[in-house]
């Protein structure tokens, strides 16, 4: 034990001996000079930082955080609710489930004729549509179960909703 | 040797009067000692300065919760060791480099003389120094360069003396090897 520890004593003065502790790293001119200033400002950031903000910077903060919340909240309400676009870009596709937007469509698409003819406007319509027109969902005859159940579905109800119209 | 001047460093920390004071005279007593191990550590001036500074802002921060269960010089040497090895091992994470991978990158700043000066073995010795893990390169420079004592050490790193002499003789030996 004794004999390992002089080898260690030994081994550490070898090193010392041979090389030494020279050698630096070298340091900018002025570094500690100016090292306390330096602090100083890093230190002025830090509390800065650290500082609570003014109560009035808060409210406006906690306001329009709201705004945004509400705002995202109606979109996301918005297109969940919204049926899904049709595959076929050609399609016309009435988004707005509003009567007025209904009569417009008819007004730019409807051959001038047929506006006196309200009723042959839905002679366009493809007799495979398997959803519910308005004109047979007036008729109050051969309306099946199923599809007032899908035009339910897809129009929420609304009796006067288009939402797919070729 | 420190602990008058420490302990005045912690009266005038203490009073809210002289606290500005007190850390200014803390700042002044230590920040070129800790300068010099970090510096040892991370080679990159840059580096060692942002580090040292890091280390006196969170002194002020926890200068109120230091207990004095060890001295001040232990515990700021144990913070700007904790922050030297933190930052090696986030440069490492960062760069997903493996411990040789950065130590030959640190190895290559020492031929520059921007980063180091001295004569070939010097230069040589440091590069051997750099082979060595994180820990065991710190140990070494504490006791080869600082001069501390393997108490001194012991209470800084939390390490039996028996391992940290252990350990220094294993890195002299290793860097022995080196220089053949």
């Amino acid at each position: 034990m004794k004999n390992k520890l002089n080898i260690k004593a030994s081994s550490e003065d070898n090193l010392r001996d041979l090389v030494g502790t020279g050698g630096e790293f070298p340091v900018p001119d002025g570094y500690f000079e100016g090292f306390n200033e330096r602090l100083r400002a890093r230190l002025q950031v830090q509390r800065e930082l650290a500082r609570p903000r003014s109560k009035s910077f808060q409210l406006i903060f906690a306001i329009t955080s709201a705004a945004a919340a509400v705002t995202l909240a109606f979109f996301l309400f918005k297109s969940v609710n919204q049926p899904p676009a049709s595959k076929d870009s050609n399609k016309w596709v009435v988004n707005d489930y509003t009567e007025e937007s209904y009569i417009t469509y008819l007004v730019y698409t409807t051959a001038e004729q047929n506006l006196f003819q309200p009723d042959s406007a839905f002679d366009s319509l493809s007799n495979n549509d398997h959803r519910l027109t308005h004109e047979r969902a007036q008729s109050k005859e051969n309306l099946d179960p199923e599809e007032v159940i899908e035009y339910l579905f897809y129009n929420n109800g609304n009796v006067y909703t288009i939402m797919d119209w070729k | 040797m420190a602990n008058d001047k420490d302990q005045k460093i912690l009266s005038l920390l203490r009073r809210p009067e002289t606290r500005n004071y007190g850390f200014q005279l803390l700042v002044d007593t230590y920040k070129e000692r800790l300068y010099s191990i970090v510096r040892r550590m991370v080679i990159r001036h840059d580096d060692a300065d942002d580090i040292v500074q890091d280390v006196f802002i969170r002194i002020w921060e926890n200068i109120d919760g230091f207990r004095e269960e060890s001295s001040l010089y232990t515990w700021i040497y144990r913070i700007a060791i904790n922050e030297s090895l933190r930052f090696l091992k986030s440069k490492r994470l960062r760069l997903f480099l493996p411990m040789l991978d950065i130590s030959a990158q640190l190895e290559k700043l020492i031929d520059d003389p921007q980063h180091f000066s001295g004569n070939q073995i010097e230069r040589k010795l440091q590069k051997a120094i750099l082979k060595l893990p994180d820990k065991q390169r710190l140990v070494f420079n504490m006791r080869y360069y600082e001069g501390l004592t393997y108490e001194e050490i012991s209470e800084m790193l939390g390490t039996s003396v028996g391992a940290l002499k252990a350990s220094y003789h294993l890195a002299v030996k290793k860097i022995e090897k080196y220089l053949d």
